[in-house]
Parts: C-alpha cells; sequence; structure tokens
C-alpha cells in the first residue's frame, strides 16, 4: 500500500478521487438507497401522493407472481446457457487468431464487430431474421428444409432459446478481446520449452494457456453472469418480453411494473432483486475461483 | 513537477465544478426569470400532414409571441411518450400541454391537482368552447368531479378498411353488414388467395382492437364500464364468449398464419399493397391509405363499420372510436397559463380544425367547422358519416379500468389466443389480474 506523505499530497489525491465519488454517490448509491425505500413502500406514482410503507408486501408480491418466476427461469437459462458457451467459444476463437494466422486481423475485427453495435440494433436485426417471415425461415425453405421453417420468436419451444442464441452470438466477441489480451501476457518461451519436452498443441493449450489464463477467465466469466442478469435491450427490441411474457426477464419485468404500470414499489423490489442475485453471482464466482486457487 | 501538480489539480478542480454546473443545470424548465417556457408532451410527432400542421401553429403561435420559448417534447412513439410522462406524473412536473389516454385514472390525477379543469375557460369564449361536439367534451367529464378535464383533439370511427378490389374478386359485392355474412366473406377471400383479415400480434393493440370490436358489437359499450366498475367479471359466460368470437376468426383463417409473430406495420404493409383484404383502425391512417406512393391500391380502398351479430340488433351502432385530449397542467398561473390556453386554443380552434379535416383527413371533434366538399377526401367523409351514427361510444375495453396493466394484461391475453390459448384460459388469465389488484 502507498503512503501518502503529506496532507498536501492527500489533498492532490482526494480531488482527484472527488469526481469519480460524486459521480458514484450520485448515479448509484443514492437510486439505490432509493429503490430500497420504494420497495417496501406502495407509491402510485403520481407527485404529491403519500407512499404508505408496507414492508416486504412488495417481495411477496413478486415472488407470488408467475410472471416474475417465469422471468427467473428465463434469467437462469440465460445466465446458465451464456456462461456455458461464450467464455469457451471466445477462448477458442481467440487462440485460433494468436496463431496470426492468415487474415487474422480481418477476423478479429469480424468477430468483434457484433459487441460495437448497440443492443437494441443487433436485437431488431435478429428479429427480423427470426421473424415468421424473416430471412431465416425463408432460408430454409429455400434448402428444402420447410418443414422445420418455425415462429421462432412466437413458439413457446423456441423464443426464449432464440433470444439467449443472440445473447451469445452478440457478446462472444468482447470476451474474446479480453482473452486475446491476457493470451498475449504468456511469455513465449514457456511454448517452447513445452514444445522441446515434446508437447502437441493440444497438450500446450490445456497444460499451459488455460491455466495461465485463468484468472482472465475468472473475470470473463464473472462479467458474463452480471451481464446476462442485467440484459434488457436485447429483450426489449426483439420480443418486448412477449409473446404474453413469455421471454420476459426480471429486467423487463422491473421497467413494466415502474413504468407503464406505475407499480414503483413492485418495479424497486424486482429492481433489488437483481441487485442481490448479482451480488450472489459475484460472491459465489469469487469464492469458486479462490477455492480453485486453494486447492 | 510543481507546475505539473498545479496544472492537476486546476484540472480536477474544473471536472468538479463542470460537473457540479451539469447538476445544477437540470429539471429547471424556465430559460430565464423573465422568459416563459411552454412545453408540450403530445403523440403528434413524425412526418405525416397532421404533424405538419401541428408544427405551423406552433410556428404561428411563436411568431406572435417571440419572448416564449416552446420546448416540444412529442413522441410518435407510444413507449417513449408513456416513459416521459411516468417521469412527469412521478416528479410533478408536468408538460404544460399534454395528453393521458384513457379516463379510469383522471380522478387520481385530479385530487392531485395534475390536471386544469378546463370549463370555466370554454364558458369563457363560447366561440372556441361552444364549438365542440357535447359527447366528446362529456368523456372528459371525470365521475366524481366537476368540470371537463380534456380538450378533444382527435376523434373518430375505427373502423374496417377494406380493398373492393380484393372482395369484388372474390366474388362479393357488398361488405358483410353482419357477423355471418363477415364469416362467409372471411372464408371467400382465403379462397381466392389473399388474407382476409390484417393483423400483426406482436404489436398487440391489433389484437386488442379486434376484440373491442367484438366485444362492443355483442355486449355494448356499457359493459365495458361494467367491468371497469367490477359489476361484470371476465370470466362472465357473455365475455367468454367475445373472445370465442376471436377465437373463431382465428379457426377459419381470417389471418395470416403468421400474424402471432408480425408487428403492426408489416400487417398494415399487407394491406396496403393488396395483399391482404381488410384492416382494423382508426382514421390517422386515412392520409397513407390515399397516399398513391405508400398504398398502391388506394383507389379500392373503403370504410364500413365493424359488422354487427343478428341476435345482438340492439348493439348496431355500439363503436369503438377514438377520443384523444390535450390536457393543461394544473399547476400553471399567471401568464404562463394565459399563453398555455391560448396556444391550446389555436390547437383547438375551428380554423385549425378546418384545416386538418381538409389537408390531413384528421377530425377534431367540433360542430362548427366548415368544410370544402372539395377538399375533404371520400374516406374521411365516410369516417366522419358512419361515426355520426353511433349510439354507444367508448375506446378500448380497458379504457375504463382503473389497473394500469390492463391494457398489457387483456392484449397480450388475447393476442396469446393466436398461439393456441383458449378463450376460457384468456379470460381465466385477465380476472387474475383483476383480482390480485384487489
Amino acid at each position: 500500500m502507498i503512503k501518502l506523505k503529506s496532507n498536501k499530497t492527500k489533498m492532490g489525491v482526494l480531488l482527484f478521487i472527488l469526481p469519480a465519488l460524486a459521480i458514484y454517490l450520485v448515479f448509484q448509491i443514492i437510486p439505490i438507497i432509493g429503490s430500497v425505500y420504494f420497495s417496501l413502500v406502495s407509491w402510485n406514482g403520481i407527485a404529491g401522493s403519500a407512499p404508505e410503507f408496507i414492508g416486504l408486501q412488495n417481495y411477496i408480491y413478486a415472488f407470488k407472481s408467475p410472471d416474475f418466476i417465469l422471468s427467473l427461469k428465463n434469467m437462469a437459462k440465460m445466465v446458465i446457457v451464456s456462461v456455458i458457451f461464450h467464455t469457451p467459444i471466445a477462448l477458442l476463437m481467440a487462440v485460433a487468431i494468436n496463431t496470426k494466422c492468415k487474415g487474422y486481423r480481418l477476423f478479429k475485427a469480424l468477430f468483434f464487430v457484433p459487441t460495437v453495435f448497440p443492443l437494441t440494433a443487433v436485437g431488431l436485426m435478429w428479429y427480423f431474421i427470426f421473424m415468421p417471415t424473416g430471412s431465416f425461415n425463408a432460408l430454409l425453405d429455400v434448402v428444402g428444409l420447410s418443414n422445420l421453417v418455425t415462429p421462432w420468436l412466437v413458439d413457446s419451444s423456441t423464443a426464449m432459446n432464440t433470444i439467449v442464441f443472440v445473447n451469445i452470438w452478440a457478446g462472444v466477441g468482447y470476451y474474446m478481446v479480453i482473452i486475446l489480451a491476457g493470451l498475449t501476457t504468456i511469455p513465449e518461451d514457456v511454448y517452447e520449452a513445452a514444445a522441446i519436452d515434446g508437447a502437441t498443441s493440444v497438450k500446450q493449450f490445456f497444460q499451459i494457456t488455460i491455466p495461465m489464463l485463468k484468472p482472465i477467465l475468472s473475470m470473463c466469466i464473472l462479467m458474463d453472469i452480471i451481464g446476462s442478469v442485467k440484459v434488457f435491450d436485447l429483450v426489449f427490441a426483439m420480443t418486448g418480453g412477449g409473446p404474453n411474457g413469455l421471454t420476459n426477464l426480471p429486467t423487463t419485468l422491473m421497467y413494466n411494473e415502474a413504468f407503464k404500470y406505475n407499480h414503483y414499489g413492485v418495479g424497486s423490489a424486482i429492481g433489488i432483486i437483481i441487485m442481490l442475485i448479482c451480488i450472489v453471482g459475484t460472491v459465489g464466482s469469487n469464492f469458486i475461483t479462490n477455492r480453485k486457487k486453494d486447492i | 513537477m510543481k507546475l505539473k501538480k498545479v496544472a492537476a489539480s486546476l484540472l480536477a478542480g474544473t471536472m468538479c465544478v463542470g460537473l457540479l454546473a451539469g447538476c445544477g443545470s437540470g429539471g429547471d424548465a424556465k430559460n430565464d426569470k423573465d422568459g416563459i417556457t411552454i412545453r408540450l408532451l403530445t403523440r403528434m410527432a413524425g412526418t405525416t400532414t397532421q404533424v405538419g400542421i401541428y408544427n405551423d401553429i406552433l410556428d404561428a403561435f411563436k411568431e406572435k409571441h417571440p419572448e416564449v420559448t416552446i420546448i416540444d417534447d412529442s413522441q410518435g412513439d407510444e413507449s417513449a411518450f408513456n416513459n416521459i410522462l411516468s417521469t412527469d406524473i412521478a416528479s410533478g412536473t408536468m408538460a404544460n400541454i399534454f395528453r393521458i389516454q384513457g379516463v379510469a385514472n383522471l380522478s387520481e390525477y385530479i385530487d392531485n391537482g395534475l390536471i386544469l379543469d378546463m370549463s370555466s375557460y370554454l364558458e369563457e369564449d363560447s366561440e372556441w368552447g361552444g364549438g365542440f361536439t357535447e359527447g366528446a367534451l362529456s368523456y372528459y367529464q371525470v365521475p366524481g368531479k366537476e368540470g371537463i378535464y380534456g380538450i378533444p383533439m382527435e376523434s373518430g370511427l375505427i373502423g374496417v378498411y377494406y380493398n373492393k378490389e380484393l372482395f369484388e374478386k372474390a366474388g362479393i359485392n357488398e361488405f358483410p353488414k353482419t357477423w355471418t355474412e363477415l364469416k362467409d366473406a372471411i372464408t371467400k377471400l382465403k379462397d381466392s388467395g389473399v388474407i382476409p383479415i390484417a393483423m400483426g400480434c406482436q404489436t398487440t393493440y391489433m389484437a386488442g382492437h379486434l376484440h373491442n370490436q367484438i366485444f362492443y358489437k355483442w355486449l355494448g359499450t356499457e359493459a365495458a364500464k361494467e367491468l371497469g366498475a367490477r359489476e361484470k367479471n371476465w370470466t362472465d359466460t357473455d365475455v367468454v364468449e367475445t373472445l370465442e368470437f376471436v377465437k373463431e376468426l382465428i379457426d377459419i383463417g381470417a389471418f395470416d398464419p403468421n400474424a402471432a409473430g408480425m408487428t403492426d406495420n408489416i400487417a398494415m404493409t399487407q394491406f396496403q399493397q393488396g395483399e391482404a383484404a381488410m384492416v382494423i383502425t382508426g382514421p390517422w391512417n386515412i392520409g397513407t391509405f390515399e397516399d398513391p406512393e405508400e398504398t398502391p391500391v388506394h383507389e379500392s380502398i373503403e370504410v364500413a363499420k365493424f359488422p354487427y351479430f343478428e341476435e345482438k340488433q340492439e348493439f348496431k351502432n355500439e363503436d369503438m372510436q377514438t377520443i384523444s385530449p390535450y390536457m393543461v397542467s394544473g399547476k400553471l398561473e399567471g401568464e404562463e397559463l394565459e399563453l398555455t390556453i391560448e396556444l391550446l386554443k389555436m390547437l383547438t380552434d375551428k380554423d385549425a380544425a378546418k384545416r386538418y379535416a381538409e389537408e390531413a383527413a384528421f377530425l377534431i371533434p367540433r360542430t362548427d367547422i366548415e368544410l370544402d366538399d372539395s377538399k375533404v377526401s371520400p374516406l374521411f367523409a365516410t369516417n366522419v358519416e358512419l361515426g355520426g351514427t353511433s349510439e354507444g361510444i367508448a375506446v378500448d375495453v380497458f379504457d375504463f379500468d382503473s389497473i394500469t396493466s390492463m391494457q398489457d394484461r387483456t392484449r397480450n391475453s388475447i393476442a396469446s389466443m393466436f398461439t393456441g390459448a383458449e378463450p376460457e384460459a384468456a379470460a381465466k388469465e385477465i380476472q387474475n389480474e383483476v383480482d390480485s389488484n384487489k
């Protein structure tokens, strides 16, 4: 830890911290405190009308609501499938690009492009691909697979899976770039030594690359968990939570309750539940990673 | 080194000042102490002719009062509009002129002083106030409250726009007047290879509007008020029957098999391109239907009322109509209030109504408009004529319900029948929403 010698230096440091701290307080901490307060009251969303303290009623209402339970299931699916696919695919893509094969710069840019687009635009683009009269069904028709034509975003067995797929597509480039940066930190001589000892490429990948990338991979998984819990725009653009609430996530439900139905209490309660899930995900993921380190 | 430290400290200090200044500048609607700012939050946004006229009126007001600043926050998109309105209501910073759709919740807003009672202004200026149709003004007389809380700025029949040529090709010479005739026409249209009714359920209002039409023809507009007052339940046999009629249309193939996953834009395009024979919509689309570029089949389009049920002749003229208001913030006073009322009058007086009707086929419900028949489009004229025969008027069934989530609940459940849900299940789902909010 750096020890600050003089008050002058301390003041200088404080001055640098102040802008970020002020932004953090105003836009993060105060709204969180506000949300906790609103989650414990019943308020009709009209300025001037007094909020009524109702304890944990909003939380009980949320957990009794079949829509919220369905949204939690959807979220679990989104998080689990994203974690299973995002990092492994990103790792393979990063390793492939790191070989500096022909055209690797082009592939790097292509893989990263979906990350640059706003998720709303990505959602709209995939909506047009997966809509009943969209290009994917047209393609299936052309190649003679008409029996597979499905209203992907409407059918209850495919709607959520389709959104999860798009989330993986849209995020994989982001994790690839992070892993790629991690790969460059592995010294080349480690691989050379392994090669002299007769290790094959596959063995090098499992015995050198993965172990040395562990901190980066853990961070990717952690960011993936938090990112998947917070997905909103993709669902909003692709299905709006429909059909009939089938693809709602807690985030879209929170928006609907608070801004569409003026149920600020229930909306805030859902917001707090999302925050708690993120905290549990973060702590849980750190715990698992640290335990493995100890082993 | 010292210079660097000083520069860095100054930079950090500047950032703090900038941040605080940024925080301080938000939230105040007034530009300066002397000037007055009038903020509008309406749905008049986009590139349509009616929006052009609306903007012309705002420009005329600006010219007359150059010292007044006009901020127009109007949004064409319903969800964007609702977000701003919700924030305004929650913070109590209402726009000077705004609109709230539906009447069930007005009472709460009035109690909190958000909406101004317009009755004294309507009485004061009889030339302006006396011109509105009584039915439209009475829509904004809220039960239990004295006064009139909205100035009607749009009305008109939500009817069935149909492609006469496609009907004739299918062997139908006259638009069906009854439910049986409608089902017969749907079968013939389907057999002729066209989509009988354009429908895009992803934008759930289309399914909701279809059900509204059936509901009013089967049970009348008063039944919607009874549902809102909890004198009736969604699971009552006669209400479930209205949902069964929707299912019946789905089962006989009245809609595109992909309707469940399509948006309203796609469905409207099907109608405008001559792929679909009918669409249920309001007068706001007349301009589009008469534009040869947007609607190649514009010459074949006509409008009619939704067919009635033979056994329910008494509800033949119970119709779905659109009624939208301008409302004035109850927080205004002094010169700002006077100028806001002046602008409101300019937006809804008989000159504006004449322009809107003749140029944009957009109807402000006034009785004193002297229309030039040669300038009024035939579709608009028919819509006005049909609307004039309405004996009972209502907008959406949920408009009389005080539960704010009923718009989504009813529309989602009705749309779910397009993906296989049974009418009883849809009715139960809607009733559950009512019960869980008790």
